[in-house]
């Protein structure tokens, strides 16, 4: 009878352990500093400048202050389609 | 000497001036460029196999409220169908989309052009060979016979194993050559998801276990298939879409760490709950019940990260077609993960294993999370690539509503359906016909709901060859310069 699933333990381990060495060596590595300018790092020039169309005053305000005046999106991407 | 102690400050400083130096337009359009060959062969086939899945996915449905339909011919049985829409959805619609979204997703992320492009394409198409394959003996009646892992392990599997291997080199190669020392949350997903993928893949496929065992590892290898694969690489892409397109940074970075390293340290644990009430030592079980709760953290981690990047602007989602998706995909990640959670404890699980319910979790999951999470992607991925914009709203919201209604019924009249017949079945006093008379109404819902759902994947077929073959995309409705005229828009904010 199965009383052990070596193969499954054996299987676990294959796919968790990595993931845990991989988490020290990002930890030792910095990866974990600058998390704000990680999460901002996505952003292409200007993108965060373009005007929004669903933004409110308030939201499109703040995005002025934040990031300086507001650009027209070069694309022809926010058309309503809803 | 001097180079070792040099390198490391390099790539700290060079961290800190990527963050702070934006990458230009003109740069992220030479970054798609790169790998426009693969992305745009994947993105093809994908929906091909869409196509192919959806005609198999009704023939499946409709022989529940006709059994004798199509049941002449031994390769139209239930049997075979059934499978082939499984492997054909998974790995021929989902999988190969994915490895266009990768492929597309890690240049951007990584800032730099993608390496083995060729690699990658012929990954694609040995990956597509392999299925091909895989289907066709399948129809046939060449099964390995055990689900998720059904295509033929001599002549399919080994062509899928060297796909996967190519297209993910060409990842890890570009990962290797980032120009970046961080690495943002979605690279962690989709870099993971490949050397996840293989192990799993070539362990669940291995001719050597016997009969629990094998049950075992059939579940051990479905689930992380769902868990390492299908869900990953959609997380790593709405963690993209969602910031990019709403145009403020994610909620928490942090949360958004948590959410990747709880699903990577806590998933693999996750397997048995597939087989609460089989002939498995009870730890096993009992083992996998707890890490299904435990997986709680990763999934309430991502669900508030993601409502909270999005809320007060939900608005959005009336001007972008691919956020639409990926919010509801966000959504519907949340929700099927509960569901699963639910379903994971032994008192539901009584009721609900064996019956249309957990069809219907399959579908919450592999479609309304999945599949429109893919759809997100190509309606972003596509216009980048092509440099064309998709030519008509109507198309586009024929197609949402077409696929978010259906499916929303699909679901609702499994679930209900579902828990009627495990209810029924538990019935002492009922005979087993109850149970099946019980479902068909529901049965009924769902091929209507099919029916819905397959003129939806034909409107985004039909809209996707508009865009990719035809000129109509290309025209542009702006004034000539428009681009390099900056508008201070205080004024005309609502
Ligand atoms: C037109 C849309 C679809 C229809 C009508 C459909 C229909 C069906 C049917 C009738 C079954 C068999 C249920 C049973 O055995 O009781 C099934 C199973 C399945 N389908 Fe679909 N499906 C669709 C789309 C998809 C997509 C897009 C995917 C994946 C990306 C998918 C993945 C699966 C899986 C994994 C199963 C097996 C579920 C399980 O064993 O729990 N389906 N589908
Ligand atoms: C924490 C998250 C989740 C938990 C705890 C969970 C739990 C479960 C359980 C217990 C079952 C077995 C039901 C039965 O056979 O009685 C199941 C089946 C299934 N789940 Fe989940 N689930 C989770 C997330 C997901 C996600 C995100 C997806 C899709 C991407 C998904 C797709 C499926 C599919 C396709 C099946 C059917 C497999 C088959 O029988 O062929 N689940 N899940």
């Amino acid at each position: 009878m199965l009383a052990n699933s070596f193969v499954i333990i054996l299987l676990s381990l294959a796919v968790g352990i990595p993931p845990l060495i991989f988490l020290f060596m990002a930890l030792t590595s910095g990866q974990f500093d600058h998390v704000d300018a990680m999460a901002d790092s996505i952003f292409e020039a200007d993108e965060m400048r373009y005007f929004r169309p669903w933004e409110n005053r308030k939201q499109a305000q703040q995005r002025l202050e934040q990031h300086g005046g507001l650009l027209n999106n070069p694309n022809r991407e926010w058309e309503r389609w809803l | 000497m001097t180079e070792t102690v040099a390198s490391p400050r390099t790539q700290q400083d060079s961290t800190l001036e990527h963050s702070k130096i934006r990458v230009s337009a003109d740069e992220v359009a030479a970054y798609d460029h790169s790998g426009r060959q693969p992305v745009l062969l994947g993105f093809f086939i994908a929906v091909v196999w869409l196509l192919v899945g959806t005609v198999l996915g009704d023939i499946s449905s409709f022989k529940f409220d006709r059994p004798d339909l199509l049941s002449e011919q031994a390769y139209l049985t239930f049997g075979r169908i059934r499978p082939a829409h499984l492997n054909v959805m998974v790995y021929g619609w989902a999988s190969t989309a994915m490895f266009s979204i990768s492929l597309w997703l890690m240049p951007r992320l990584c800032r730099t052009r993608l390496r083995w492009a060729t690699a990658a394409t012929a990954g694609i198409l040995i990956w597509t060979l392999g299925l091909a394959v895989g289907t066709v003996l399948l129809i046939a009646g060449y099964s390995d016979g055990l689900e998720w892992l059904e295509l033929d392990g001599q002549w399919a599997d080994p062509l899928l194993v060297a796909g996967a291997a190519l297209v993910g080199a060409s990842i890890w190669r570009t990962l290797a050559a980032r120009r970046v020392h961080h690495l943002y949350v979605s690279v962690w997903y989709v870099a993971a998801s490949y050397p996840w993928f293989l192990i799993i893949f070539i362990a669940g496929n291995l001719p050597i276990y016997q009969g629990v065992e094998s049950a075992a590892v059939n579940w051990f290898y479905a689930h992380n298939a769902l868990g390492l694969w299908l869900t990953t690489i959609n997380l790593g892409l709405i963690y993209y879409l969602l910031p990019k397109i709403i145009g403020r940074p994610i909620y928490s970075y942090w949360l958004s760490l948590v959410g990747f390293w709880g699903l990577a340290l806590f998933y693999a644990l996750n397997g048995m709950h597939h087989l609460i009430g089989g002939p498995l030592p009870s730890w096993m079980i009992a083992t996998s019940i707890t890490a299904s709760i435990m997986m709680i953290i990763p999934v309430v981690a991502v669900g508030i990260n993601q409502h909270m990047t999005v809320v007060g602007r939900f608005g959005a989602m009336r001007y972008s077609p691919a956020l639409t998706l990926a919010v509801i995909a966000a959504m519907s990640y949340t929700a099927v993960s509960l569901q699963g959670i639910l379903t994971a404890l032994v008192s539901v699980n009584r009721i609900t294993h064996f019956t249309h319910w957990t069809i219907a979790h399959s579908h919450l999951g592999l479609y309304m999370f999945v599949t429109l999470s893919l759809f997100g992607g190509m309606y972003y991925i596509l216009p980048r690539v092509l440099k064309k914009e998709w030519p008509s709203t109507r198309l586009v919201r024929a197609h949402i509503l077409l696929v978010g209604g259906g499916m929303i019924l699909y679901v609702v009249a499994l679930g209900i359906g579902g828990v009627l017949q495990g209810l029924s079945l538990l019935a002492p006093s009922e005979g087993f016909e109850v149970s099946v008379t019980s479902t068909r109404p529901w049965l009924l819902m769902r091929s209507v709901a099919a029916v819905i759902i397959s003129a939806g994947h034909i409107v985004f077929a039909y809209h996707a060859y508009l865009l990719a073959f035809t000129h109509r995309g290309s025209l542009t409705r702006q004034p000539p310069f428009f681009e390099l005229k900056p508008v201070l828009v205080k004024k005309r904010a609502p």
